[in-house]
């Protein structure tokens, strides 16, 4: 279902922590391991060890290497290439052992992943927007990403903002983002942001409209 | 219903079932049930306290040995089941750990257990540390008599080799694959020098990709209740079931390059040779993957 060469939105880029962690993720049929290097830049790497095919999620970040949890192999940032095998401390590591990387951007507050064959030409296509938007939630949908996607045009309204973004107001609140993730068969990820802060004592009223926004692309499911 | 496969490797060996002891007070009348190959089993004893097996309203050869059953599912004769003399040593200890369910192929289950350079980062403390991680060569290979795997001559420092082992010791091992899904380790007893606890290890194939994992310790050693030596195994297969169960494929690559080996791999790739060689298919990609 990946389109070659096409970005898609991971996750919030505030949910992938400055140094130590690794997340697991699934982009549009793809499983990944998210990291940051020592200088914060985002990795997206195929979730599975060359060695033995452990899920590098399970693992540790180690400045700008990710070591695997099995046998603690270590991968080098950037190109996934294995640096180190404890194991084997006296030997050169063969050149040919590396993790299948992915191009990954951080944009408008997004992480964004190409996890196609066919790396990306340009940037990944965010729209346009004055300042840098406000992330509000994410939340999961119990509905396929193909029927959320047309949902969201009609009848909810929202506009197209490129790939898996909409623009638009909702339940009286205005300036609202949206960007959708394909993360498996029977359901997907919506995370919702706003162009600006929105004021302390709109924020009940606001996250009531996103419940009742979920509920209204569950029942679009359904029907 | 029929057994999930008609690899020879499974269908005309002895496949284990569980304990020997979950028969204890069970008849005819009220059997008990246990999956093997996809397929449900009915298991129940006589007065005499022989074990019996049906399946789809077909008996099907069952025996009791080394505490537990094994069952035979396929239409010709059945091997002689493999020798495990220490069973029957005096002054040996026997202690059933029971299962242990793995949502894999039983074929990782066993190469996890053949493995020693994972000790230091999944059995963290206790079979190994860092920066104690550098495996030394060892030998592995099939024995011709018997067409078993040994691997011999492996090392390894590990802090707490058992549960009842005080200081590290520099741990010897030697590791014997008898059939795809059964495999020993013998190691060196932290108590008694020159003495082998053997721990063997029995995968019951309940499907090409869920297993349940049956331990068996046939310890020299003497000094702890059963208790705290059921929950070190325990703990140690705890550690190695959220890694084995995140592997992907979950079947074992037989052939090709989708994984990486290196040269303390040799048991790995040894055994990968052999079920190879053998023709397994059950729980396998016996083709190379892209």
């Amino acid at each position: 279902m990946t389109q070659p060469g096409n970005w898609y939105p991971a996750l919030p880029a505030q949910s992938l922590p400055a140094a130590g962690a690794v997340l697991a993720a699934s982009v549009h049929g793809q499983d990944l391991a998210l990291w940051r290097s020592a200088s914060g830049s985002v990795q997206a790497w195929e979730d599975r060890c060359p060695h033995r095919g452990v899920a590098l999620s399970l693992g540790r970040v180690l400045g700008d290497r990710l070591a695997c949890a099995y046998h603690g192999w270590e991968y080098a940032a950037g190109d996934g290439r294995c640096v180190a095998i404890p194991a084997m401390p006296q030997q050169p590591v063969p050149g040919k052992v590396c993790v299948k990387t992915f191009a990954a951007a951080e944009c408008q507050g997004m992480v964004w992943v190409a996890p196609g064959a066919t790396p990306p030409r340009d940037a990944p296509p965010v729209a346009a927007t004055d300042t840098a938007p406000h992330f509000l939630r994410s939340m999961a949908i119990a509905a396929p990403w193909a029927t959320v996607e047309a949902a969201l045009a009609d009848p909810l309204g929202f506009t197209p903002a490129g790939p898996c973004q909409w623009r638009g107001h909702w339940a009286g609140h205005g300036g609202l983002l949206l960007w959708t993730l394909d993360a498996a068969a029977h359901w997907c990820l919506l995370h919702v942001a706003s162009a600006a802060p929105p004021p302390q004592t709109e924020l009940p009223s606001l996250f009531g409209a996103l419940r009742l926004l979920r509920e209204r692309l569950h029942s679009a499911a359904d029907t | 219903m029929p057994f999930c496969t008609t690899d020879p490797n499974l269908r005309n060996d002895w496949l284990t079932v569980g304990a020997a002891s979950q028969l204890r007070q069970v008849s005819a009348a009220r059997p008990v049930s246990a999956r093997l190959l996809g397929n449900d089993l009915l298991l129940w004893q006589d007065d005499a306290g022989a074990p019996h097996c049906s399946a789809d309203g077909r008996a099907l050869p069952i025996i009791c040995r080394y505490d537990y059953l094994w069952v035979h599912t396929g239409d010709g004769p059945a091997p002689a089941l493999f020798e495990l003399p220490e069973f029957a040593q005096p002054g040996r200890r026997i202690v059933d750990c029971g299962g242990i369910g793995v949502a894999t192929s039983g074929l990782r289950v066993v190469e996890n257990f053949l493995d020693i350079a994972h000790f230091p980062y999944v059995h963290t403390g206790t079979l190994g540390k860092v920066p104690h991680t550098e495996v030394a060569p060892y030998r592995a290979v099939v024995d011709p008599a018997h067409g078993e795997i040994w691997a011999t001559e492996c090392h390894f420092f590990q802090p707490r080799a058992s549960a009842s082992a005080g200081d590290g010791i520099d741990a010897h091992y030697r590791y014997r694959v008898m059939q795809p899904l059964t495999a020993a380790l013998y190691k060196t007893c932290p108590n008694r020098a020159g003495e082998w606890d053997v721990i063997g290890l029995f995968v019951q194939p309940l499907d090409q990709e869920q297993v349940i994992a049956h331990v068996l310790l046939v310890y020299d050693e003497d000094v702890l209740p059963d208790a705290e030596m059921i929950a070190f195994q325990h703990m140690i297969f705890g550690q190695d079931k959220p890694i084995l169960e995140s592997q992907r494929p979950r079947r074992l690559p037989l052939t090709g390059s989708l994984e990486a080996h290196m040269r303390c791999d040799l048991t790995s790739t040894t055994y990968r040779r052999w079920l190879h060689q053998r023709g397994v298919t059950f729980g396998a990609h016996a083709q190379p993957l892209p």
